[in-house]
């Protein structure tokens, strides 16, 4: 009795979280149940009622219209799968090997090299020259290094990481010293195996990161075989976001002499669905990593 | 320590300053990805006097001209390139590359491909685009010289009254569309349910004229909303009767057909308010949908569904015929104000040389053949006879789609023909009335050129104030010209913003160039 | 508190050497002992190539705010244009509107976020289940992954006066009137963080759980013998140990504070213009003062003064919490 009471919360608490979450996850889960109906209801039907969790009238076209170019889908698939992997490979090395020696206490000049980074965080010089390094100094237009490049290493996972790898004891360190280990070795089988959880986080978010990019794609990318998923879902959501906002050209255009022809509301859920795609298995994959060890402590507390 | 910090920050600023003024500049860089190797003559237009050249294709280097425009890329663009550089190359030995670029990026990649340089000859601009000022900046090149040159086909074919409009401080940057030179502006009408109530709508001279037809449909269609309008089309903003020099956001208005040259704030003028309130009483009888102010839906993406009866556009001849394909109900159109020709209409569709054209000639020469060439322009319009169109048997101007295309998966269907040449070599399609291009030619003529119709303004001393307004205007229009919100008490806020913004610098700024234009005029 | 006093040695034999001996001897073990470490500043060199190329390289873009740019003479060789890019940014009765608006939301949605997140790592923490946590903590992160344009449709469903769900369903069931959700500013200052909240809190739970899986156990074994009741353990050893990590979320992202959430603020609302009073901030303020002038000097100037107030709010943030605990600071 006594024991349960200090192992774990009263049941009646237990209960009410559940019950919590159960609510919370219903008010996460159910619009994207929304909109995955949505992209399968007829449109003249959206158009008319509004949205329905169950589409009175049952209806394919959105994905149809879809995948009318479906080599041009599954090309930038490809793409987004091949930036997204490397740029997480990548990424992942490169901000665990700078957060570890600015982890450490006896490295000189990490305050200045936390400042290094972290200052990129607030400054940044602007579209016009960031263009111009990427496209006159790296002449990287129309290359996939455009999409994965800019992305690989972002300031804020650094100095979370920094955090994490603070809490690694010290003495860990110095015994593997002791053992005649060299920065490298200790970093390779000591630090990073301890920090799975933190390199699993920011593996899934910098995955995120690279997988819902489409700016990149539209800064660089003038070739239709190296476009990104992302951008070639989004960029019709840009463009009603152009049309819709901009009087001018919605009235230029007007009397130019054509409607920009939007695409439906069902399409555009149909887009944010094959948009979302595969992804969301992403999740589940890392998530492995930073609860497994939640769950063996929870089961020894 | 802190010292050092700032140390290490200074040398990284000017070693990046360095390296970018190395390869930021004006441009011509070697990293061009295109057409560097292949071109290299562009200085060289320089002589010659100002007689039209003859063009000897052989005698010229090969180049490749890039095209830029907005709408989305096409699948089968290559095979359409292809075709179209069989043409070109036999007559000015170039090739084309057509770039499409998408709405919600075009500005972004405009201002990039501008401002490092990157190479670009003919590239799509209109007033609304900011044209006036990416001219200021120097974004193309001045082409009344190129045009006596090498643009003679256009100079033949082109009504004067597109190439007044379209110049700049009475200097030419760009070349328009040539097509029809004005816009009336007026509402579309279901036309099965006007004739199911006997509507006539013959005595329609202004807006509240259209009250007793949406009243009719408001009692007997439950499921009809009798005027749909969103937050960028307003009937209030479409059918206003003001000339506003192709760029609403900017204070200062003329009435069509005035001869006065004083400028006036539209939102001050009694006319304005009056609309407001027949809006606003409209909007509370339920005439108008009740999401107008915040609707991101475009009146003909709901007009589909049927549940609209009206809704304002702008207006040419057969406009209602043109859309009832889209919408897939008949049409009418009512015209509330007649055709004017202003700098709006002039302007709305041109195409420029990028100041970054390796060969400003040869792109003239390409522009040229649009306005001249048939088969060239339609190549670029329609695609290729046969795979993309097939002619209407017996109407060598009338097309179709092939047997078997699905109207909604056409692999060369830009939506971009009124950006391109001269639209009357364009074909028809077996839907428009065979003579289009015939009544577009009577509206062109009975069309009147407005007072002020060439001057455009140039917001480069003013553009602090202008975003300011911008942001006042969003907050504001919206809302009133859709009849969401009491005129009496909102618009008196507005005008007070508004001039507290700088209202009245702009339109004083305005009209000291308005005035300056006319002087130069006469 | 061992790695502390060794830093603390390295720093104070640093001044000694160089007090003691003179500049020649102490550059030398300076030296030396900068050689000791060149593994690690080596792992650390791609990142720096990098983040030079990728921002340090761009940054001389800055001048661009105090140009007046135009195309002929290139972006660095354009006129100076002074101030004047900056004016449209305070020269309107709205700025102090945008100011507060962008401050306060971004303060409340700091705060929010951690709080929530930090409550919701903490509750998964004691739950009982083998697959239920990890499930529900999937479901959380779902409305991440949605863009805001799709989240802005969601919320018209909800909140559209037609036929949204709030006024059709839940309203008539307390006997209230419809609202206009649209036209009342009065709402927006709770619907927003709610909606923040909603998409960002399974991303920052993720942090949370993550932290908490590296807690040792020894902790609460110690804590069991001692009798202490979960709650105790909870807010005695769980929340302390995932303090630093709280200190570095709140300060990185105090550093972004004059930053909103564009998608948020402009296309949740619809950009209605009844409610720019509480949704309009500095990211939509210059989206519509920009949109049809398209002004690199403008749009650069609005980047400068907001990484500017970033600036010097992390520098008084980050100096404050040195003064609490140095190992904190970020830097």
């Amino acid at each position: 009795m006594l024991k349960r009471g200090l192992n774990s919360v009263h049941p009646a608490t237990g209960a009410l979280f559940h019950i919590i979450f159960i609510l919370y996850t219903i008010l996460c889960i159910v619009p994207i149940f929304l909109v995955v109906a949505v992209s399968f209801t007829d449109e003249l039907t959206v158009v008319a009622n509004g949205y329905q969790f169950i589409p009175e009238k049952f209806s394919t076209y959105a994905y149809e219209f879809l995948f009318k170019d479906s080599t041009q889908i599954l090309r930038s698939y490809g793409v987004t799968i091949l930036v997204t992997a490397t740029g997480t490979l990548l990424g992942v090395s490169m901000m665990a090997m700078y957060a570890y020696p600015l982890s450490r206490n006896d490295l000189p000049f990490r305050g200045p090299l936390a400042f290094f980074v972290f200052f990129t965080m607030l400054f940044n010089g602007g579209l016009v020259s960031f263009y111009l390094v990427y496209v006159r100094f790296l002449g990287l237009k129309n290359s996939l290094w455009a999409l994965i490049l800019p992305l690989l290493v972002a300031p804020f996972f650094i100095l979370v990481m920094r955090t994490f790898f603070k809490n690694i004891p010290s003495e860990l360190i110095e015994a593997a010293k002791i053992d005649g280990a060299g920065e490298f070795r200790i970093a390779g089988t000591v630090i990073f195996p301890l920090s799975v959880p933190i390199l699993a986080t920011v593996a899934l978010f910098t995955v995120l990161n690279y997988w819902n990019d489409w700016f990149m794609s539209l800064l660089f990318i003038s070739d239709d075989k190296k476009v990104s998923l992302q951008y070639l879902m989004y960029k019709t959501m840009l463009n009603i976001q152009y049309l819709t906002s901009n009087t001018q050209a919605a009235q230029g255009i007007a009397q130019g002499g054509s409607a920009v022809e939007l695409p439906s509301e069902t399409v555009r859920m149909a887009m944010c669905v094959v948009g979302i795609g595969p992804i969301v298995f992403a999740y589940p994959f890392f998530q492995r990593y930073f609860v497994k060890g939640l769950l063996i402590g929870a089961i020894k507390g | 320590m802190l010292r050092k910090k700032k140390r290490l920050v200074l040398l990284v600023m000017l070693a990046a300053m360095l390296a970018l003024a190395a390869c930021g500049g004006s441009g011509g860089g070697g990293s061009d990805s295109k057409g560097g190797a292949n071109s290299g003559n562009g200085g060289s237009s320089s002589g010659g006097g100002d007689q039209a050249a003859e063009i000897d294709a052989s005698k010229l280097p090969p180049y490749e001209v890039i095209l830029m425009y907005p709408g989305s890329p096409q699948p089968d663009e290559k095979l359409v390139e292809e075709a179209m550089n069989k043409i070109l190359k036999e007559k000015i030995n170039a090739t084309i590359d057509i770039q499409p670029i998408d709405w919600g990026a075009w500005n972004d990649k405009m201002n990039l491909m501008f401002a490092s340089g990157e190479k670009a000859d003919l590239v799509f601009t209109a007033s609304w685009n900011g044209h006036v000022d990416n001219v200021t900046k120097g974004a193309f090149v001045e082409l009344d010289g190129l045009l006596e040159k090498y643009g003679q086909g256009i100079l033949e074919t082109i009504d004067p009254f597109l190439l007044e409009g379209a110049r700049v401080k009475g200097k030419l940057y760009a070349v328009p569309t040539n097509k029809e030179i004005a816009a009336s502006w007026g509402v579309l009408v279901r036309k099965d349910l006007a004739d199911k109530y006997n509507m006539d709508f013959s005595n329609v001279k202004t807006l509240a004229d259209l009250e007793p037809f949406l009243q009719i449909i408001k009692e007997n269609e439950p499921d009809v909303t009798p005027l749909f309008q969103s937050s960028t089309q307003t009937l209030v903003g479409y059918v206003n009767g003001y000339d506003n020099f192709g760029d609403p956001g900017v204070p200062g208005s003329v009435k069509f057909g005035s001869t006065d040259p004083t400028l006036k704030y539209l939102i001050e003028e009694p006319e304005y308010l009056e609309n407001l309130r027949l809006l606003r009483s409209w909007y509370l009888k339920g005439y108008i949908n009740e999401d107008a102010p915040t609707s991101t839906l475009q009146a003909n993406e709901t007009a589909r569904t049927g549940r609209v009866f009206m809704w304002p556009e702008s207006l040419k001849p057969g406009k209602d015929k043109e859309m009832e394909s889209t919408i897939g109900f008949p049409l009418t159109q009512i015209e509330i104000v007649p055709p004017y020709i202003t700098t709006a209409d002039t302007t709305n569709s041109m195409i420029g040389i990028s100041r970054t054209s390796k060969d400003p000639e040869r792109a003239m020469m390409v522009l040229n053949l649009l306005h001249t060439d048939k088969e060239l322009l339609n190549l670029l319009d329609w695609g290729i006879e046969g795979v993309h169109y097939v002619k209407v048997p017996g109407n060598d101007n009338m097309i179709k789609l092939p047997d078997g295309v699905d109207p909604s998966k056409r692999a060369y269907n830009h939506g971009s023909q009124w950006m391109f040449g001269n639209q009357f070599l364009s074909y028809l399609w077996e839907n428009e009335a065979p003579d289009k291009w015939e009544q577009f030619r009577k509206f062109n003529e009975s069309a009147e050129p407005s007072l002020s119709l060439g001057f455009t303004f140039d917001p480069s001393n003013v553009k602090a104030e202008l975003a300011v307004l911008n942001n006042i205007r969003d907050e504001f229009t919206a809302a009133l010209e859709t009849g969401s919100v009491d005129p009496d008490e909102v618009l008196p806020k507005y005008i007070e913003k508004a001039k507290e913004a700088g209202a009245y610098k702009v339109l004083q700024e305005k009209q000291r160039q308005l005035d300056e234009f006319l002087a130069a005029k006469k | 508190m061992l790695a502390r006093i060794r830093a603390g040695g390295i720093y104070s034999t640093h001044l000694d050497a160089k007090r003691v001996n003179g500049l020649a001897y102490g550059q030398s073990t300076k030296w030396r002992k900068l050689l000791k470490f060149w593994p690690l500043y080596l792992m650390m060199l791609p990142t720096i190539v990098l983040l030079l190329i990728n921002n340090y390289l761009p940054i001389a873009g800055l001048i661009i705010a105090f140009k007046n740019v135009n195309y002929v003479d290139g972006v660095f060789g354009s006129p100076w244009n002074g101030l004047n890019n900056f004016k449209f940014l305070f020269s309107t009765r709205d700025a102090w509107i945008i100011t507060r608006n962008t401050l306060l939301y971004n303060a409340v949605f700091i705060a929010s976020n951690i709080i929530v997140a930090l409550i919701f790592a903490l509750m998964l923490n004691e739950l009982r289940s083998r697959w239920l946590p990890k499930f529900y903590q999937a479901s959380m992160f779902f409305p991440f992954f949605l863009s805001m344009v799709v989240v802005s449709y969601l919320v018209f469903a909800f909140l559209s006066k037609g036929n949204g769900f709030v006024n059709n369903n839940l309203l008539p069931l307390f006997g209230m009137e419809p609202i206009s959700w649209y036209q009342e500013p009065k709402y927006w200052p709770f619907i927003l963080p709610l909606i923040n909240i909603w998409k960002n809190a399974g991303y920052y739970t993720v942090f949370f759980v993550a932290s908490m899986v590296t807690i040792s156990h020894e902790y609460y074994e110690a804590a069991v013998i001692d009798g202490a009741s979960k709650w105790q353990q909870a807010i005695r050893i769980t929340l302390p140990q995932l303090m630093p990590l709280v200190t570095v979320l709140t300060l990185l992202q105090i550093g972004r504070i004059f930053y909103a959430d564009f998608g948020l603020f402009y296309q949740v609302p619809l950009n209605s213009g009844a409610i720019y009073s509480t949704t309009n901030v500095i990211d939509t303020y210059v989206y519509r003062a920009l949109l049809t002038l398209g002004d690199f000097g403008m749009s650069s100037a609005a980047a400068f003064y907001q990484s500017v107030v970033g600036f010097v709010l992390v520098f008084l943030s980050n100096y404050i919490v040195r003064k609490l605990d140095r190992e904190n600071a970020l830097f």
